[in-house]
């Protein structure tokens, strides 16, 4: 029992300019020991061969996961949910040349917008990018934001 | 069992009864600071959670970019303003709860202050003690009001059960921790640069509570390290400067006067190196704690600077009872001859208009059912809310 419950309320928009393409029915890869829900706004990534999408948790996966594709835009999916098995028709922005907010982006695992991919082999580099150049590369840009309010300490 | 006892035959004299409790003034001093003009007072008797969206502020400015360009600046130059953020909160109003009774056995006793040969009858003795319960019960309530006015004002936070260390169980008004500050140099060690300080807290509480501080409620060993500290007894008595006038020969200014009739004392005006000009006020009343200890609103060792800009709400929600019927209206009228929804209130010499007001308490009586016993109850369900919580800050600890 608590005597005060506080939410933060935003209805500030999220995508804030330019075209922005969305594919609505795409499919969430189950994740057995998911703990915490599928935020609004997460980078997401998809894995190559099933073509399923994952939160971005790790650029050194080998399998597509490590390269931020697009953004989950959808109503948060509960932990549950995820374990459970696939969760069919989440909505991915995938880019057309828009801007996002900055601020209301989730990144999972500490990674930040400026988190360095790199594809290589053993004797060459061919790409190295963060995370905000491999949205940009899908027409996805990050606009920075400023609050005339804030949330309450 | 009860002996008649023997009276001599000597002619005797009764002076009217002296009840201290009649002369207990009730105390208004940090209930001043809520619901003040710009602050709400608002009375729910219906309904059970208060709720409130908060939106903060920012002092940016603009941004400036190149002409001739159509396209969106993505850098850090332009920036691309969100002025719909809030927090949302939902308070589950407290009730406090006073009860006395009453037995049909009580009034065939002589009342304190009643002559034994005056021949009151029981309905007299029975409307009399109620009285008595009812204004006992509005003067505890209205200083329990200002035990949680003074916890909320200082701490940013409100118990919803008097001393709880349990958090679920209080109202935390989201105060910005850099707001509370303990001094590592003490004020009572007589070079400490106590100005500093209160220059450090304005700045804190002008950029984070977007106000000029203006007013310094302080503990009464704090003010006794202000008056002894040898800086600001230097610039004292250096008269060209004329920063620091401690003493309560200026006219207070009238944004002040309701805190000087609520029970402040007027002490004097700091201006400080950095401008800011604050009135010094402090209190002396207290209440009798739980262990029996006289303890004072104002703790002694504490200092409260803040702005009588601040929005701070009061809130009152709804009595715990069934709603009152004309039954019980008229019985309630009976026993004390007026309305419980405009029930008596107690002397009141520190309270100037509006801080106390009767729609804050809801009185009323139940009988038990052989109609051999009254009660007499008051219930509250307040709610002090440092609205513009940033507005506060709060140097405690300050006394070696």
């Amino acid at each position: 029992m608590t005597v005060q419950v506080s939410q933060n309320n935003s209805s500030v928009p999220f995508i804030r300019s330019g075209q922005s393409l969305i594919r609505d029915n795409e499919t969430l890869l189950t994740d057995g020991s998911r703990s915490i829900p599928l935020a609004f706004g997460t980078v997401m990534a998809k894995v190559a061969a099933s073509q399923k999408w994952v939160p971005l948790t790790s650029l050194t996966a080998a399998n597509g996961d490590a390269v931020a594709q697009g953004i989950f835009i959808g109503s948060a999916v509960a932990a549950a949910d995820l374990v459970a098995g696939d969760v069919v028709g989440a909505p991915i922005l995938v880019g057309g040349g828009c801007t996002i907010d900055k601020d209301q982006l989730v990144l999972e695992n500490s990674l930040t917008i400026d988190s360095v991919f790199s594809s290589s082999n053993a004797a060459t580099v061919y790409l190295k990018v963060t995370i905000r150049d491999l949205l940009a590369m899908r027409g996805i840009y990050l606009e920075n934001t400023i609050d005339i309010d804030g949330y309450e300490s | 069992m009860l002996t008649p006892n023997t009276v001599d035959l000597f002619s005797r004299f009764m002076a009217s009864e002296f009840d201290e409790k009649d002369i207990v003034a009730v105390p208004t001093a940090f209930q001043s600071i809520f619901g003040k003009p710009g602050s709400q007072t608002i009375f729910s008797p219906n309904a059970l959670l208060a709720e409130i969206d908060i939106i903060r502020a920012n002092e940016r400015i603009a941004a400036l970019g190149p002409r001739g360009t159509v396209s969106r600046s993505l850098g850090s130059l332009q920036k691309n303003l969100n002025v719909e953020k809030s927090t949302s909160f939902s308070r589950v109003f407290p009730l406090s709860e006073e009860e006395g009774d009453i037995t049909g056995d009580q009034i065939l006793y002589r009342l304190a202050g009643e002559n034994p040969y005056e021949q009151k009858d029981r309905l007299t003795r029975m409307r009399k003690l109620a009285l008595k319960i009812h204004l006992e019960s509005i003067r505890r309530t209205t200083r329990m009001f200002e035990v949680l006015a003074s916890q909320s004002a200082r701490t940013g936070k409100m118990d919803t059960i008097i001393g709880t260390a349990n958090t679920d169980l209080q109202f935390d008004f989201k105060r910005d921790a850099t707001l509370t500050v303990t001094p590592s140099t003490k004020w009572d060690v007589a070079s400490t640069d106590i100005l500093g300080d209160i220059d450090a807290m304005c700045d804190k509480i002008r950029s984070l509570g977007k106000v000029k501080p203006n007013v310094m409620f302080v503990g009464g060993g704090a003010m006794d390290a202000i008056i002894n500290n040898t800086g600001i007894q230097t610039l004292a008595d250096n008269r060209r400067f004329e920063l620091v006038q401690i003493s309560n020969k200026d006219s207070v200014p009238p944004e002040f006067s309701r805190y000087t009739s609520a029970g402040w004392n007027a002490r004097g005006r700091l201006k400080t190196p950095k401008g800011y000009e604050i009135w010094l006020f402090t209190n002396v009343d207290g209440y009798t704690n739980s262990a029996g200890t006289f303890t004072p609103y104002m703790p002694v060792n504490e200092a409260l600077i803040t702005s009588t800009m601040a929005r701070a709400d009061r809130y009152f929600g709804p009595s715990e009872q069934l709603p009152m019927l004309a039954q019980r209206r008229q019985l309630y009228s009976e026993i004390f001859g007026f309305s419980p929804e405009a029930p008596l209130m107690p002397a009141m010499e520190m309270s100037p208009g509006g801080i106390i007001d009767p729609g804050m308490f809801y009185c009323d009586v139940y009988v038990a059912q052989d109609w051999k016993k009254l009660t007499v109850r008051t219930q509250s369900a307040p709610i002090f809310a440092t609205t513009m919580t940033d507005a506060f800050g709060l140097y405690t600890g300050v006394l070696t």
